[in-house]
């Protein structure tokens, strides 16, 4: 009988060694030595620890953490630590996902290395990530007040423009369009007269946003000035002395810099009773309808005012024009002209605005703001807006 | 101060005296074994004299007196959950009381499992089947309950005692 139960245990050991659970091994009978009986139920136990285990080890080996490890069974407590361990772990991970970036792990060896590593990594990119936001909110909060001082730059450019009741004073039927591509831009539109006679301006100074609007000031100081010297019935007497009295100011202002600043300027004088206009540019064009061709471009002289290269006695040609039945005449600074559109990435043109004052004659002012606004818009389509953009029409 | 009769504890934190003061030439430290010598002469006293059962719950509510005292005078109680955990582990490990791993806390319903690793009271004692950190388990619920405000059942389901290498604690509110 011994030998039977010897060779139970043995064939029980065996199938432990090779990862098998084997069947519990019969108690021996009570003629069998007592430690016969002792050795029996030591093996069950181990065969129950062994099954205990196996589960318990395979969930773990397949990261499966949520299963309860065996209580009391000393072949895994190793491996307990283990399971411990990886939930620590994976709490920790929770915990760092959730953005608590308050955790380390001590003494995991290889783990508590690379983990802590990655926490000081993250910490370190909060900080990094906190001084960016700081700095965006510091750069919201200048921008604000740029924008805050830009926007009343702009109340007080609104004010040198004409106010529309001298506008509709002077003239019956006319149209402004005057976008500054900022805020504040370089254009200006300047108007002086009676319903008589009276001279409108278009202007465009070096560059646009602050510093454009800096020259419109000046250019309209000068024009002022000039203007009280020799009255506004003299285009051109009016372009030479703003030129001479703009290079006086801007030269000796910019002496000590590299900058050279000047701008273009066109002027129409208009006697309605003597039914004339008398026109003199300065790199910019008047265009009158109907004329010769149909839609008549009055080219200005390629002279600008102002500029270290303009020269301060340069005469400034008047064009003479006799105005025929209504007569539609429209200056625009480059704005308009020079915009390139999102469709062919080709310029506005002045083919497509002298076609668009041929085509729309007649119309009622507002009528053709509006359907010069809304072509100038889909001309310009997605594409950024390039300058200030200013038109002045004026029909008599 | 410390022996007059009374029906309430009283223990304070400052009882603990000015150490620094008392032990300048030895410090503020001493060995573990001198901790358990005396945690295990105490509770073989208290189990002779009141029983298993009584000796046991006069350790998990001294372990409650200690964990409260504890989290007031060394924690920083208006830190969130898991700035509170890892202020915890912190000084835990400071003060070499052991080493503090939270596996689960669901702070909705206050349910937590954690383990304290090389702890102070079990870890390196011979196997006994059964769990011995009584005072631990006080510690850590007088801890959550002045945190939290609201009683906690913590109960070691695993411990060195028992054949494994870190003890194992539940922490539920009390029902």
């Amino acid at each position: 009988m011994t030998t039977s139960v010897i060779d139970s245990v043995t064939d029980s050991l065996r199938q432990l060694t090779h990862g098998r659970v084997p069947e519990p091994v019969e108690k021996p009978s009570g003629d069998e030595p007592e430690n016969m009986s002792l050795l029996v139920d030591a093996l069950n136990t181990l065969t129950k620890s062994y099954s205990d285990a196996q589960g318990f080890l395979m969930a773990l080996s397949e990261g499966c953490l949520d299963v309860d490890p065996p209580p009391k069974n000393y072949l895994v407590s190793h491996f307990k630590h283990l399971h411990s361990h990886l939930k620590h772990l994976t709490w920790q991970t929770q915990q760092v996902a959730k953005g608590d970036l308050n955790q380390n792990v001590d003494f995991l060896g290889d783990f508590s290395v690379a983990f802590n590593a990655m926490i000081q990594s993250l910490r370190e990119k909060r900080l990094i990530e906190s001084a960016l936001e700081k700095s965006h909110q510091d750069l919201l909060a200048a921008n604000a007040k740029i924008m805050e001082s830009i926007e009343y730059a702009g109340s007080i450019q609104s004010g040198m423009i004409p106010e529309p009741q001298k506008l509709n004073a002077i003239l019956d039927s006319y149209f402004v369009i005057f976008q500054p591509r900022d805020v504040i831009g370089g254009d200006m539109y300047w108007l002086e007269g009676t319903p008589e006679e009276f001279s409108f301006a278009v202007m465009d100074c070096t560059g646009h946003g602050v510093s454009g609007a800096f020259m419109t000031i000046v250019a309209a100081t000068c024009l002022k000035r000039a203007e009280q010297e020799k009255g506004f019935r003299d285009p051109g007497a009016l372009l030479k002395k703003v030129n001479r009295l703009m290079r006086q100011t801007l030269v000796r202002e910019s002496r000590s810099r590299l900058y050279d600043d000047g701008m273009d300027m066109g002027i129409c004088y208009v006697n309605r009773n003597e039914r004339l206009a008398i026109y003199s540019g300065a790199h910019i064009s008047l265009f009158v309808f109907p004329g010769n061709p149909a839609v008549k471009e009055i080219k200005g002289d390629n002279h600008s005012l102002g500029y270290r290269s303009s020269n301060p006695d340069y005469h400034f040609n008047n064009h003479v024009i006799t105005l025929e039945g209504i007569t539609d005449l429209y200056m625009t600074t480059d704005g308009l002209i020079d915009q390139i559109g999102s469709d062919k990435k080709l310029p506005f043109g002045k083919r497509r605005l002298k076609r668009f004052i041929q085509n729309n004659h007649g119309q009622p002012a507002d009528i053709r703001r509006q359907a010069l606004i809304k072509d100038f818009e889909l001309h310009t389509g997605i594409e950024n807006r390039r300058d200030d953009v200013t038109v002045f029409a004026v029909s008599v | 101060m410390f022996k007059e009769e009374r029906s309430g504890y009283r223990f304070q934190w400052k009882d603990l005296g000015d150490i620094e003061k008392g032990r300048p030439n030895l410090g503020p430290n001493t060995s573990v074994s001198v901790y358990r010598l005396m945690q295990y002469t105490l509770r073989d006293v208290l189990i002779t004299r009141y029983g298993v059962e009584a000796a046991n719950e006069v350790l998990v509510e001294a372990g409650k007196l200690a964990g409260s005292e504890f989290c007031r005078n060394l924690l920083d109680m208006s830190l969130d959950f898991s700035g509170f955990v890892a202020q915890l582990q912190e000084r835990l490990k400071l003060l070499n009381i052991g080493v503090l791993r939270i596996e689960k806390a669901d702070v909705d319903s206050l349910d937590f499992v954690m383990t304290v690793s090389e702890d102070l009271d079990c870890s390196g004692l011979p196997l006994v089947e059964e769990t011995v950190c009584d005072y631990d388990e006080g510690f850590i619920a007088g801890i959550l309950n002045t945190y939290t405000g609201k009683d906690f059942d913590v109960k070691e389901i695993d411990c060195w005692a028992t054949g494994d290498r870190t003890c194992r604690f539940t922490a539920r509110l009390k029902v």
